[in-house]
C-alpha cells in the first residue's frame, strides 16, 4: 500500500467511524474508492468498536500482573502442612503484607485464618512486638466490625497472625470493575465508621485502610490488619508505608497522624465504591488535604453518611410505593404535639421501621397507634389485631359471635386519647352496611355503638366522635356527633350541595373541624374549616388540580398537615409522589401562617396516619408490590406450580433451552440478581449478581446468555443493555439507550434480537437489530407512535414479525418485518393491557388484560380466538413467557399489599 | 551514572547504557508488580498512571530537566519500558492473547485480567510492522501503551497536536487489534 493509499484509508476510517454504523455503508459507497482501499476500510471498521478499550491500560500493568502471578507461584505453599496446632487447609489469598491461609486449630476445632507476614519483617523484633500489641488492642475492642486477632505466632522464624476466619469477600473484590449502589456503599461505610470510632477512641489508627483490608461478610463489613501499616512503616522506608492513593497526605509526608487519616482513606474508598452523587459532599470533605477540613471524628462522618442513607432509604421506599392514596381521617384526637415551637422541619431525620410483614392476601387495611405509643390497632382480612409495640406480641380482638358479618373492619377513627379504647368501623364502604364499634382495653370484644353510620374522628377533649350517617364511597354528605359511649347523638352540618366531606379532623380546642370539600363533579378538593354546626366556614386551601389534596390533619399545636398528590411524569400506573405541607391555623380555623413544604418528611404517599401523644412516632400504612412466578400449562387454567417464594420483585426472563428451568430476576435477598430454578425444585441458583441490574431480561436465541438492562452510571436516564453468559462470566455492555421493554429475541433456528426506542421526535418507535456480541446492527422497522402512549411489544419466534400494543387500547397490531401489511387483533376491553409475548408456536400471543378486580393472561390466536391461561383476582399486573416447547407458561403475577410502618424521631 | 545520564547516553546510541538501565527499570516493574499483589485494583487507570509517573519520578529528576529534555526523557523511558516489558513477557513465554492462564492460585481480579491481557510480544511485533508504514503511529503507541504517557504528554514528546495523537491512537489501536486477531487473514 502506498503512502497515499494509507492516508486515504485512514481518512475514510475516521470519517466513516464518526457515523452511526448503519450509515457507514452508504457513505463509503458514495466515496467511490478503489476496491482495495474499500476492503481495507471495511475490515478496519469491523474492529472499530472493539478496539475502544484495547491497550488503554499501560503495558507495565500487564507485565506487573505477569510478575505478580509468577512471584506468588514461586512461594512454596503451606497447604497440607501442620504448624503447631494448626492444620493448613488452603490458601485464601495474598497481599503485600503476606499470604493468608485457611487453617483448622485442631485443639479447639475451629477454623481460623493464618496470615504469614512477608520474609522482610523477620528480624524486626521490636516492630513486631509493637505490631502484636496494637493488633491485639484493636482486636480487644471486640467490635463486630473489626476482625478478631487470636494471636501472633512464629513458624520457623517467620511470624504469622492467627485471626478470625471470615465468610465473604474483600471489598476490593466486591467492587470489581463496577460501582456499588449507594445503599451498599453507605451500609459498608457505616460499619467501617463504627469500627473506626471504637478504635480511634482507644488511640488506635489503622493507617492503611483500603478495599483489600475491608472484608464484606453477610453480617456487615469488617476491618482487617490493624497495626500492620505501622509495622510496615517501622521496618521499611517511610515511603513504603500505607498504600498510595488511599494514604492521607500528612501520612505520605511522614507526619504524625490521627484518626482523620483513616477518614481520608475511607473517603477515597467510598469514591471508588460508588458514584452516587448523594455521597459526593461527604467524600469531598473526608478527602480534604488539610486534616482540619475533614470530619473531626469518625462519629461525625458516620452521622453524615447516615443522613444520606436515611434519605435514600426513604427515596427507595418511595419508588417502591406505587399509586398510593393518602387517606388521613380524623387524627387530631391524640395530642399531636408535633411541632414543638418554631418552623423547624419536625420530620427531618425520621427513622423508619416496618411493623408488619404481610403476604398479599393478608394486606393491612388500616392501623392506628395509641397515644402512649404502646399499642397499634390494625385491621387485616382476619379481623382486628392489637400489636404491643414493646413486646411485639399480637393479640387478636375476639369478634362478636352474634352472626354479624365481621369482614371489613377499619380502625381509622383511632384511639380515645386516654388509650382506654379504640373506635372501629365495620362495613364502612357503604353507609347502609356501616356500623360503629368500640374496642376497650385490655383487648375485649367490640361493642356496637351505632348502625348505618361510620365514625371519622375523636375530638381531643374526648367529648365527641364525629361520624357520618349520609354518604357513599365518594365521601360523606352529613356530619353528626355523639359521645364516646354512643349517647347524645346530634347533627352537626351537611356538606354544601354537590360536594362530599373528606378527611375531617379536630381543632386543638375541639371547637372547630377542618375537612376537605370535594366536588362530586370535578373531584376537586378544597380544604375548609368550620364550627361544629358548620358555621363560620373558612377556606384554607384551594388547589388547582383534581385529587391534588390527598389528606389533611389538624395537629394539637395548631398546625395543619396535608399532602398533595403528584402523578409521576412519564409513567402510567407507575409510581406516584406526594409532597407534604403544613400551615398554622388559629383555633377558629383561620390561616395564621401560610403553607410551607416539609422537605424532610416521609417522601412517599402514605395512608392512615396516626401519631403518639409524645409526638415522637407516626404510624402509617404503605403499599408494597409483590411479585410471584407460577408455571401454568398453556392449555388449561389449573394445576399451576408456584416457583418463587420470596417477597419483592420476581420477574421471569425466560426458560433454559431444555425447558427444564426458568431464569428470573429477584430482589428477594435484598439485592437484585438473576437466578435459575429447575422446575419441581424450590432452590433458586444464583447465576448473575452484579450491581445496577434493572431487569427487562431475555435469553439470547441460543439460550447461552442473558441480555438485561442495567443502569448507566453516567446517565441515569440511559440504560445499558448487558450480556452475561448463563454459564458464568462477566457481564459486558452490548448497547445503550432508552429502550422500550428491553431486548426481545427470536427462538432458534432464527437468531434475531431487537430493541425498540423512540425516535428523537418521539413520533416513531424504531426497532434496531442487536447482536448480543457486537451490539447495534441495522434498523429493521419504524412505526408511527402516539407520543403520549405507552407501548409493549414482542418479536415472533421466527423473527419475521412483531406484535405491538398500546397499553390502553384493546388492540394488538401484528407487523411483518419484511414490509408487508400489518393486521390487527381485537382484545376484549380492559382497563389496560400489559407485557405481550409470542406463543412458541408463533400462531398467537400471550397478552395480559388488567382490570380493577384482577389480572388475566390471555392466549390470543392470530384470528382473534381467545382463551384464558391464568386469572389472578386482585392482581395488578400479569404477563407470561412460554416454554420452548410451548406447552407451559411462566406466569408473572404482581400484587400489592399494604403494611404498617412506624416513623420515629430518635 | 544516574538514570538521567544513562538515558541520555542511550539516547545518543550507547547500547551499554541500556544494559545498565534495564535492571533499574526492571526493579521498578517489580515494585509495580508487588503493588499489584498488595491489593490495588489493576484496572484503575488513574492509579496506574500515578504509579508509572511515580516510577519515572524515581528514575529521572523530571523537575530538574527542561521541558524539551523532559519530553525526550519520557520518550526514552517509553522505549526502555517497551524493551524491558517485551523482553520480560517473552522470557515468561507469554504466548498468545487469551492464553494467559497462569496456573497458580491468583487473586481473582488478577486472574481475570491476565486472561484477557493483550500479548505484549505480539503487540511489539505488530508495532514493528506499523512503524514500517507509519512511524509516527507506532511512536504514539509506544509512548501511550509502553510508556504510559497521557495524550498530552505524548503530543508534547512527539511535538504534534493533541488532536493528531487522538486520531493516531484511535487508528493504531484498531489496526493493531486487527493485526492481533488470529481470525484475520
Amino acid at each position: 500500500m502506498t503512502a497515499d493509499e494509507w492516508r486515504r484509508v485512514e481518512e475514510l476510517y475516521h470519517s466513516a467511524g464518526q457515523l452511526p454504523p448503519e450509515e457507514r455503508k452508504s457513505f463509503l459507497d458514495n466515496q467511490r474508492v478503489e476496491p482495495a482501499i474499500r476492503r481495507e476500510v471495511d475490515s478496519l471498521l469491523r474492529y472499530d468498536a472493539d478496539s475502544t478499550a484495547f491497550i488503554e491500560e499501560p503495558a507495565v500493568n500487564v507485565a506487573g500482573r505477569l510478575l505478580a502471578a509468577e512471584l506468588s507461584a514461586t512461594e512454596p505453599s503451606l497447604t497440607g502442612a501442620t504448624i503447631g496446632s494448626f492444620r493448613v487447609l488452603g490458601k485464601l489469598g495474598e497481599g503485600g503484607m503476606g499470604v493468608v491461609y485457611e487453617a483448622e486449630d485442631v485443639r479447639l476445632g475451629r477454623k481460623v485464618a493464618l496470615k504469614f507476614l512477608p520474609p522482610r519483617v523477620i528480624g524486626h523484633a521490636h516492630a513486631l512486638e509493637r505490631f502484636a500489641h496494637e493488633a491485639r488492642a484493636a482486636s480487644a475492642l471486640n467490635h463486630p466490625h473489626i476482625c478478631t486477632i487470636y494471636g501472633v505466632h512464629d513458624h520457623d522464624g517467620r511470624p504469622f497472625i492467627e485471626m478470625e476466619r471470615l465468610e465473604g469477600d474483600t471489598l476490593r473484590r466486591r467492587i470489581g470493575s463496577r460501582a456499588l449502589t449507594e445503599a451498599e456503599a453507605t451500609a459498608i461505610a457505616i460499619d467501617i465508621l463504627d469500627a473506626l470510632q471504637a478504635a480511634h477512641g482507644k488511640g488506635i489508627v489503622h493507617r492503611d485502610l483500603k478495599p483489600a483490608n475491608i472484608f464484606v461478610t453477610p453480617h456487615g463489613a469488617k476491618i482487617l490488619d490493624f497495626g500492620i501499616a505501622k509495622l510496615d512503616a517501622s521496618i521499611d522506608a517511610p515511603v513504603a508505608m500505607g498504600t498510595p492513593g488511599y494514604v492521607a497526605p500528612e501520612q505520605r509526608a511522614g507526619h504524625d497522624v490521627d484518626g482523620r487519616a483513616d477518614l481520608y482513606s475511607l473517603g477515597v474508598i467510598l469514591r471508588e465504591m460508588t458514584r452516587a452523587p448523594a455521597l459526593a459532599p461527604v467524600i469531598d470533605r473526608a478527602c480534604a488535604t488539610e486534616p482540619g477540613a475533614r470530619y473531626p471524628s469518625a462519629s461525625d462522618m458516620r452521622a453524615a453518611v447516615d443522613r444520606i442513607r436515611t434519605r435514600s432509604l426513604r427515596a427507595r421506599r418511595w419508588q417502591a410505593a406505587a399509586a398510593i392514596v393518602v387517606i388521613v381521617i380524623g387524627l387530631s384526637a391524640l395530642g399531636a404535639r408535633y411541632f414543638s415551637d418554631r418552623f423547624a422541619d419536625p420530620f427531618a431525620d425520621l427513622q423508619l421501621r416496618q411493623l408488619t410483614h404481610n403476604a398479599s392476601d393478608f394486606s393491612i387495611g388500616s392501623g392506628a397507634i395509641s397515644g402512649d405509643g404502646r399499642y397499634v390497632a390494625y385491621a387485616d382480612p382476619r379481623g382486628l389485631q392489637v400489636l404491643d409495640t414493646a413486646s411485639g406480641d399480637v393479640q387478636r380482638v375476639p369478634l362478636p359471635q352474634d352472626g354479624t358479618n365481621t369482614t371489613g373492619w377499619d380502625v381509622y377513627p383511632g384511639w380515645l386519647p386516654d388509650g382506654s379504647a379504640f373506635i372501629v368501623n365495620l362495613g364502612a364502604a357503604s353507609i347502609e352496611t356501616a356500623s360503629i364499634w368500640k374496642v376497650s382495653m385490655p383487648v375485649s370484644a367490640p361493642v356496637k355503638l351505632l348502625d348505618h353510620a361510620r365514625a371519622l374522628s375523636v375530638s381531643p377533649d374526648e367529648q365527641w366522635i364525629a361520624f357520618s350517617s349520609d354518604g357513599d364511597a365518594r365521601g360523606d354528605r352529613g356530619i353528626s356527633l355523639m359521645h364516646a359511649d354512643g349517647s347524645a347523638i346530634r347533627k352537626a352540618f351537611d356538606a354544601p350541595a354537590g360536594t362530599a366531606i373528606t378527611n375531617l379532623s379536630w381543632s386543638p380546642d375541639s371547637t372547630h373541624v377542618a375537612y376537605g370539600v370535594k366536588s362530586l363533579s370535578t373531584s376537586q378538593v378544597t380544604l375548609v374549616s368550620s364550627g361544629l354546626n358548620g358555621e363560620s366556614r373558612s377556606t384554607i386551601l384551594e388547589p388547582r388540580d383534581p385529587d391534588a389534596v390527598q389528606g389533611s390533619l389538624w395537629l394539637r399545636d395548631g398546625r395543619l398537615l396535608y399532602s398533595l398528590f403528584q402523578p409521576a411524569a412519564g409513567t402510567s400506573g407507575g409510581s406516584t409522589q406526594c409532597s407534604h405541607w403544613q400551615m398554622r391555623l388559629t383555633n377558629d380555623g383561620h390561616v395564621a401562617e401560610g403553607a410551607r413544604r416539609l422537605a424532610g418528611w416521609l417522601p412517599q404517599c402514605v395512608a392512615g396516619l396516626s401519631v403518639t401523644a409524645d409526638s415522637k412516632r407516626i404510624l402509617y400504612l404503605q403499599d408494597a408490590q409483590q411479585d410471584s412466578i407460577r408455571i401454568a400449562p398453556i392449555a388449561a387454567a389449573s394445576g399451576s406450580q408456584r416457583v418463587t417464594f420470596t417477597e419483592g420483585r420476581n420477574i421471569p426472563a425466560g426458560w433454559t433451552k431444555d425447558g427444564g428451568a426458568i431464569v428470573f430476576m429477584s430482589d428477594g435477598n435484598r439485592r437484585v440478581a438473576f437466578y435459575e430454578q429447575r422446575l419441581g425444585t424450590d432452590a433458586p441458583l444464583l447465576i448473575v449478581d452484579e450491581p445496577g441490574i434493572v431487569g427487562a431480561a431475555r435469553l439470547t436465541p441460543d439460550g447461552a446468555s442473558l441480555l438485561y438492562l442495567a443502569v448507566s452510571s453516567r446517565n441515569a436516564r440511559e440504560t445499558q443493555l448487558h450480556r452475561v453468559p448463563l454459564g458464568g462470566g462477566l457481564s459486558e455492555e452490548v448497547a445503550r439507550g432508552q429502550f422500550i421493554d428491553g431486548v426481545r429475541c427470536s427462538m432458534q433456528p432464527a437468531s434475531l434480537c431487537l430493541v425498540a426506542e423512540r425516535s428523537s421526535d418521539a413520533n416513531h418507535i424504531v426497532f434496531t437489530e442487536i447482536d448480543p456480541l457486537h451490539g447495534r446492527g441495522r434498523e429493521r422497522l419504524r412505526l408511527d407512535a402516539n407520543r403520549r402512549s405507552e407501548y409493549r411489544w414482542a418479536l415472533s419466534p421466527h423473527a419475521d414479525r412483531i406484535a405491538i400494543l398500546e397499553l390502553t387500547q384493546p388492540l394488538i397490531r401484528i407487523v411483518p418485518l419484511d414490509g408487508s401489511p400489518s393486521s390487527d387483533i381485537h382484545v376484549a376491553a380492559a382497563t389496560r393491557l400489559g407485557y405481550i409475548s409470542w406463543r412458541s408456536d408463533a400462531a398467537g400471543v400471550l397478552v395480559p388484560k388488567i382490570d380493577v378486580d384482577g389480572a388475566t393472561l390471555l392466549s390470543v390466536d392470530l384470528d382473534g380466538t381467545r382463551r384464558i391461561v391464568w386469572r389472578e383476582p386482585g392482581a395488578v399486573d400479569i404477563s407470561g413467557i412460554p416454554s420452548p416447547a410451548g406447552d407451559q407458561v411462566a406466569v408473572w403475577i404482581r400484587t400489592r399489599n399494604a403494611s404498617l410502618w412506624l416513623a420515629e424521631r430518635p | 551514572m544516574d538514570v538521567t545520564s544513562l538515558l541520555r547516553a542511550w539516547g545518543d546510541g550507547d547500547q551499554h547504557a541500556l544494559e545498565q538501565l534495564i535492571p533499574i527499570v526492571y526493579e521498578e516493574l517489580r515494585r509495580v508488580a508487588s503493588r499489584h499483589m498488595a491489593g490495588e485494583r489493576p484496572s484503575h487507570t488513574l492509579q496506574t498512571t500515578a504509579l508509572i509517573n511515580e516510577a519515572y519520578v524515581r528514575l529521572v529528576d523530571l523537575d530538574g530537566a527542561s521541558i524539551r529534555n523532559r519530553n525526550h526523557f519520557l520518550a526514552l523511558c517509553a522505549k526502555v519500558m517497551r524493551n524491558v516489558l517485551v523482553d520480560f513477557a517473552r522470557s515468561r513465554n507469554y504466548q498468545k492473547r487469551g492464553a494467559g492462564a497462569v496456573h497458580v492460585e491468583l487473586d481473582e481480579a488478577l486472574y481475570v485480567s491476565a486472561a484477557t491481557d493483550p500479548n505484549l510480544v505480539a503487540i511489539d511485533e505488530a508495532l514493528e510492522r506499523l512503524a514500517a508504514v507509519d512511524e509516527r503511529k507506532s511512536r504514539v503507541v509506544e509512548l501511550r501503551f509502553f510508556g504510559g504517557l497521557s495524550v498530552e504528554e505524548t503530543a508534547d514528546a512527539l511535538e504534534i497536536s493533541v488532536e493528531t495523537v487522538h486520531r493516531d491512537w484511535k487508528f493504531a489501536k484498531t489496526w493493531l487489534m486487527r493485526e492481533l486477531d488470529p481470525n484475520h487473514a
